[in-house]
């Protein structure tokens, strides 16, 4: 967000703040910024994923550290007066109207630094291996008359 | 001390690896050595022409939407480097970070292995792997018994699929219209006002004239739509000394480096465009000649306020529009050449009607105060000189640093110009406009400023790329007007609606489809609504569904709106215990979240491993130089029990017995899966997938007979097809006779007409006119007002709905996503590569 | 403790030319980078799943520098600059740490690396990159198994970073020929060198963002004042469009719309 309304709510980087729509709430951290309209906050999309998917680790910063933008977004703009739902879309097309989100922000308590919504880890599908620990890639080889690796550390799982 | 004894440490490591070591010969440009490194043992020689790989294959990149050429090269069966195909029309040998990670999208350990069948609750990641027989067989049973019975009954939704012609055509002969891919929450407004306004669009359907725009605007792009050709196109605009204005709330990515930042508040665009038209129309900055000749502008609209006919053109009897000859002093056929436009005035018609040319609409809605720079300054978040001083800018580009190229070329009428000149103003638009929920009207003010410029398709502007444009709007309406078992739709499921009559509405108004596309809420719903697939088919509104079938979407995660509400209704059901959504078929190469979501999944391949087809009749490579399409060829063979989805498809369609995928006595059409379906299956005689190397000796562009050796052609093509279109053919193509001519030659469209630019939508009036009770048509009660509001045929702001429904004390700040610069859908994340460049952005 | 090529007149000096007027931030040079050398001369480049790093050659940084709306926003590409006087070099205690002196690239010896980082602390550049997994000192190569490669066509052979480069960002050459294409861009561009107070004399160059244009317009006519009122009365002076007379000229002043709708009654058009 804005560095200029992050001072004006009091954040700074770091922070942990709930950001609330009309749908629903997330709480995440703060990071500021110059280069952004000072009434708009915004994130990278899809980079946070649910814990355990994709074969990542349970603990994969992803996971921990990742949010989704999504959870605050409805599907459904408020109810008219006969209480019927219209999509959150464009009338004329039907494109979906996910960058028209408005959110207020409140700073999150001192007890409460962690990323919200958090679900419980997804099971990796039967049958798929584990993710190694080191990923050391590397198509053909040099052909080197030792091994490059002098000392592989026990326990640690490696993949080329 | 620390630091020497563990430097000590490895001196045993290091002279174990010497005992083992030859001493290589000194090279002689060595420098000089200090006695102590004597220790090190003899120096390194460096091998500088280390073969790079067994083997290069080219095939088309798939880490976004760009669709670059990529070579790969191989060496001993792994990928050992991937990098920009020099040839190829789209990316010219570069290659983004996303393109380059697709060693680690093709090494993942994310991969799907084997089918697999839900042995657990929903949700909860129980599966167990079966064979591929099992799968199909359970995915025939249960599709079958839908189409048996009631096929609309199966929601077929695919999301970043770069093979809808195929997976439409699918949904097409199965007989469902629900089926839509990921259009509708990506770009369906830029898509869809673009082809009701000028037959192509912002991102795949145009592009800027990067050699020569002068002064280029770009709203709402944070660093994709596209990737590489935007970014080699910034380079040469910086070169050349252009201006680039980048409109979007966030500094990042391209509005970085652009000359000017313009920060305005989302959802305020709209404003922000009127309020330049407004200042260039009070100026007289306005290219007439243009508006004259290549527009509706001059066309009359009837003005008979409450009438059945307000606000429609005025026609002749053959249907043509009509426009105010002044020489004549009378209305003549706007199709004739030799008639002298009026722009402005009110014309009384033969039969006694009044009609105005569009532009005397036109310009009386934007010249209203309530349009001035002054009065949306501070609602856009910008002051009013700024506006001005752009508007300034634009005009000053178009008028006085026009580009005259020496270029002869024929105009529709057959008339022959000697110079092509051209508004050196460029335009480009995506996301920021698009997910709005005025977006398309917005992305058809930036379509009124272009024309009003003169600049679509001139030097310097925005450009056609190959095959568009297309007639106005391009394309059959949509099918699925009447579903029954055993049956295809009439048409195929996607298309363009011109009037109340192509809704796919029942005669109270209810949907016909499950996400409401075409209905009275979403009229012009060209890709469909994907966002709503989830939630209908959980609500049953307007029905149930037996099966949801998904590809490539990532519904329980990143790809849907209220992710949690989501997951939800996955697993939500009945009091009796069954679901919901009684079934749910996914298929996807990796574990996303959405795996966990699935009763049956079906592993797709990587990119890598599979043919592909980027299809004229799908989402083409062209470029305004002309028409290109290109394939995928497996590069690599899987290593696990996996098949391509296309194949999947074609297999499936086969055994439903689907009348596309079958012959007369019943046997597969296309034993031998998506690559003879490539081959030879055509759409119209003579127009199939692949336009290149057509003809039984393929030696024909466009539109031939299957070549049996079209594979093997591309391959040796590099795997794309490209065809440059002739220097007088380059520029407006709407109206250039030789390129009319030359696309209907290539099947690209159906008549060489001019193809009028559309700055006032008369389907929006249509529906209007329903809305305000005319026709037989007409909305139900509750969207009367809405489609009568929204559904006017010059552009209109209006405050996004959500903003109209809420307190905006409540929820002072708008909240956006945007795209990293290495990162494109939920595959990048988990790419060892670019999860790392996301979490370094992130840290940095 | 290593020692440096004696320096002679006409030595190469093969390095980049960055251009931060074009650069994007997209990262495209760090992971084709990454994918070359991780099977070339200092391959593998480790990955760490339970970290966030892993062994880079180039890194892209995005800062601001400013305040406010004319802050500006920096992508700033950061790999090894092969130094003409390079400390990583002159502290490797065991010569692993090496210049060429047929071009000046700067490499690691991985063979006779002991893994010391004296070399990292002794860059102020931070373009040292230490693998875990294997014990060793890694960092840019330039590409040299790409450069030189006879395996490649003449044109492919530039660094990886130079050649996937989407936004023409990155240019490779000798620095130390000043005929050079990129001793020219350097020259014409005001190319500057990184922390030149070190006192490394590095070889790659940094081109600055060329200056934003601001107020009129482009080309030629950047300078000169120019509204919208003066346009049109230029072009109505050059279409020979006269604002008709009897309309009330304050009203044409204060609100246009009458004078326009005059003027445009007046247009001779053609289809």
């Amino acid at each position: 967000m804005n560095r200029a309304t992050a001072e004006k709510h009091g954040l700074v980087d770091g922070d942990f703040v709930w950001v609330t729509s009309h749908h629903s709430r997330i709480k995440v951290p703060v990071r500021t910024m110059e280069g952004v309209n000072p009434n708009t906050v915004w994130t990278w999309n899809a980079i946070g994923k649910r814990k355990g998917a994709w074969n990542l680790p349970k603990d994969a910063p992803e996971g921990e550290q990742g949010f989704l933008l999504n959870h605050t977004i409805s599907e459904l703009l408020p109810p008219e007066k006969d209480g019927y739902r219209y999509s959150n879309s464009d009338p004329v097309t039907g494109q979906a109207a996910w960058y028209d989100l408005r959110v207020r922000i409140e700073k999150a308590a001192e007890t409460e630094q962690a990323c919200d919504p958090s679900f419980p880890p997804l099971e990796r599908p039967p049958g798929m291996p584990d993710r190694p620990d080191v990923l050391r890639f590397e198509a053909g080889g040099r052909k080197q008359p030792w091994d490059r690796r002098p000392d592989p550390r026990a326990g640690r799982r490696a993949a080329s | 001390m620390a630091l020497i004894a563990d430097a000590l440490g490895q001196a045993g490591r290091l002279f174990r690896r010497m005992a083992l070591t030859e001493a290589p010969a000194r090279p002689a440009a060595r420098a000089r050595r200090d006695p102590l490194e004597a220790l090190a043992g003899p120096p390194e020689v460096v091998e500088t022409s280390p073969t790079v790989g067994d083997e290069v294959k080219y095939t088309t990149c798939y880490m976004c939407a760009c669709r670059c050429g990529i070579k790969v090269h191989l060496k001993d069966g792994k990928i050992r480097y991937i990098e920009g195909n020099r040839d190829h029309p789209v990316n010219r040998g570069v290659l983004c970070g996303k393109g380059s990670a697709g060693i680690m999208q093709q090494y993942s350990p994310a991969k799907l292995r084997k089918p697999l069948l839900r042995t657990g609750e929903r949700g909860s990641g129980e599966f167990k792997e079966i064979e591929w027989d099992e799968a199909m067989r359970l995915a025939t049973d249960w599709l079958g018994e839908i189409r048996r019975t009631d096929p609309k009954k199966l929601a077929f939704f695919t999301g970043r699929d770069q093979s809808q012609s195929l997976t439409g055509w699918w949904a097409m002969q199965f007989g469902t219209p629900n089926f839509a891919a990921h259009g509708g929450f990506c770009s369906v407004n830029m898509a869809a006002a673009g082809l009701y306004s000028m037959g192509g669009a912002f991102w795949e359907f145009g592009e800027p004239d990067w050699d020569h725009a002068r002064y280029f605007v770009m709203f709402g792009v944070a660093e994709d739509h596209d990737s590489n050709p935007i970014k080699i196109g910034l380079s040469k605009l910086k070169a050349n000394g252009a201006k680039f204005v980048s409109v979007n709330p966030v500094k990042t990515g391209y509005s970085a480096v652009a000359d000017e930042w313009v920060g305005l508040t989302p959802g305020t665009d709209g404003l922000f465009v009127f309020a330049l038209i407004h200042a260039l129309l009070e100026a007289d900055a306005i290219d007439f000649d243009f508006l004259a000749r290549y527009t509706n502008a001059t066309w009359l609209v009837v003005q008979n306020p409450g009438g059945p006919d307000h606000g429609l053109f005025a026609r002749d009897a053959n249907g043509v529009p009509l426009a105010w000859d002044k020489t004549e002093g009378a209305a003549a056929a706007s199709s004739r050449a030799d008639i002298s436009p009026a722009v402005v005035g009110t014309f009384d018609l033969a039969d006694g009607r009044k009609a105005v040319p569009s532009f005397q609409l036109l310009a009386e809605r934007y010249l209203d105060k309530q349009y001035a720079p002054e009065a949306v300054a501070e609602r856009c978040g910008l002051t009013a000189e700024r506006i001005r001083r752009i508007a300034a800018e634009i005009a000053h580009a178009a008028f006085q640093e026009e580009i005259v190229l020496d270029q002869p070329w024929t105009d529709w009428a057959g008339r022959r110009h000697e110079k092509m000149i051209g508004r050196p103003v460029a335009m480009h638009g995506m996301r920021g406009i698009s997910a709005h929920s005025n977006g398309f009207h917005t992305c058809r003010a930036i379509h009124v400023l272009q024309m009003l410029i003169g600049a679509i398709d001139t030097p310097g502007s925005w450009r056609y790329k190959a095959p568009y444009p297309k007639p106005i709007p391009g394309g059959p309406p949509p099918g699925g007007k009447t579903t029954a078992p055993n049956t295809p739709l009439s048409g195929m499921p996607l298309g363009f609606t011109m009037g109340p009559e192509d809704l796919l509405v029942e005669a109270d108004g209810t949907p016909k489809r499950l996400d409401k596309a075409y209905s009275w809420e979403a009229p012009l719903s060209a890709h469909g609504l994907m966002h709503m697939a989830i939630h209908n088919a959980w609500a049953g509104d307007p029905y149930p569904v037996d099966v949801l079938f998904m590809y490539m979407a990532n519904m329980a995660w990143n790809s849907s709106m209220n992710t949690a509400g989501t997951m939800k209704m996955l697993t939500d059901k009945h009091p009796d215990g069954s679901y919901k959504i009684p079934k749910i078929i996914y298929s996807d190469a990796y574990a996303s979240e959405m795996v966990s979501y699935a009763d049956l999944v079906l592993p797709d391949t990587t990119y890598l491993e599979r043919w592909d087809c980027i299809s004229l009749l799908d989402r083409p490579i062209g470029s305004a130089h002309g028409p290109a399409d290109a394939i995928r060829r497996p590069v690599l063979k899987p290593d696990r029990d996996v098949r391509p989805f296309q194949d999947v498809m074609i297999d499936l369609g086969a055994r439903l017995g689907l009348p596309g995928f079958t012959n007369e006595d019943g046997s597969p059409k296309f034993p031998g899966g998506y690559s003879d379906y490539i081959v030879n299956h055509q759409r119209k005689p003579g127009i199939g997938p692949l336009a290149g190397f057509r003809g039984e000796d393929g030696q024909t562009p466009g539109k031939g007979a299957p070549n049996k050796g079209q594979l093997e052609a591309y391959i040796a093509n590099k795997s794309f097809w490209r065809l440059e279109l002739p220097h007088d053919e380059a520029y407006f193509k709407h109206s250039n006779k030789g390129y009319l001519d030359h696309a209907v030659k290539l099947g690209m469209i159906d008549k060489a007409d001019q193809i009028v630019l559309q700055l006032y939508c008369e389907p929006l009036q249509k529906f209007r006119l329903a809305a305000e009770g005319h026709g037989a048509i007409q909305p139900p009660e509750r969207d009367r007002e809405r489609v009568r509001t929204y559904f006017d045929p010059l552009p209109i702001w209006y405050q996004p709905l959500e903003e109209q429904k809420i307190a905006l004390d409540d929820f002072p700040l708008s909240a956006l996503t945007q795209r990293p610069m290495a990162m494109y859908h939920s595959w990048h994340s988990q790419n060892a590569w670019l999860a790392r460049s996301s979490r370094r952005t992130s840290s940095t | 403790m290593t020692c440096l090529p004696a320096p002679f007149p006409g030595q190469k000096k093969l390095g980049l030319v960055i251009d931060l007027d074009t650069c994007v931030g997209c990262h495209a040079c760090a992971v084709n980078c990454k994918e070359w050398n991780a099977s070339g001369h200092s391959g593998p480049l480790s990955d760490f799943e339970a970290k966030s790093d892993g062994v880079w050659f180039n890194r892209v940084h995005t800062y601001e520098a400013g305040e406010g709306e004319a802050s500006r926003t920096v992508h700033f590409p950061r790999s090894c600059l092969h130094c003409e006087e390079p400390a990583c070099v002159t502290v490797c205690p065991t010569g692993a740490s090496y210049k060429r002196a047929e071009d000046g690239i700067v490499l690691v010896n991985a063979d006779t690396c002991i893994g010391c980082k004296l070399c990292s602390w002794a860059c102020p550049y931070g373009a040292r990159e230490f693998d875990e997994d294997d014990g060793v000192m890694k960092k840019c190569t330039l590409c040299v198994d790409k450069i030189y490669n006879e395996n490649l066509p003449e044109e492919d052979r530039q660094p990886a970073c130079v050649a996937t480069c989407p936004a023409s960002a990155r240019h490779f050459g000798d620095l130390g020929d000043p005929n050079s294409k990129v001793s020219k861009l350097v020259a014409e561009r005001g190319g500057y060198d990184l922390m030149p107070e070190m006192g490394y004399k590095p070889v790659n160059k940094y081109l600055p963002p060329r200056p934003k244009k601001t107020g009129a317009s482009c080309g030629s006519k950047a300078s000169e004042e120019f509204s919208l009122i003066d346009l049109a009365e230029r072009r109505a002076a050059k279409d020979e469009i006269a604002v008709k007379t009897g309309a009330e000229p304050t009203l044409a002043k204060a609100d246009g719309k009458g004078a326009a709708f005059l003027r445009w009654a007046d247009r001779v058009l053609s289809r």
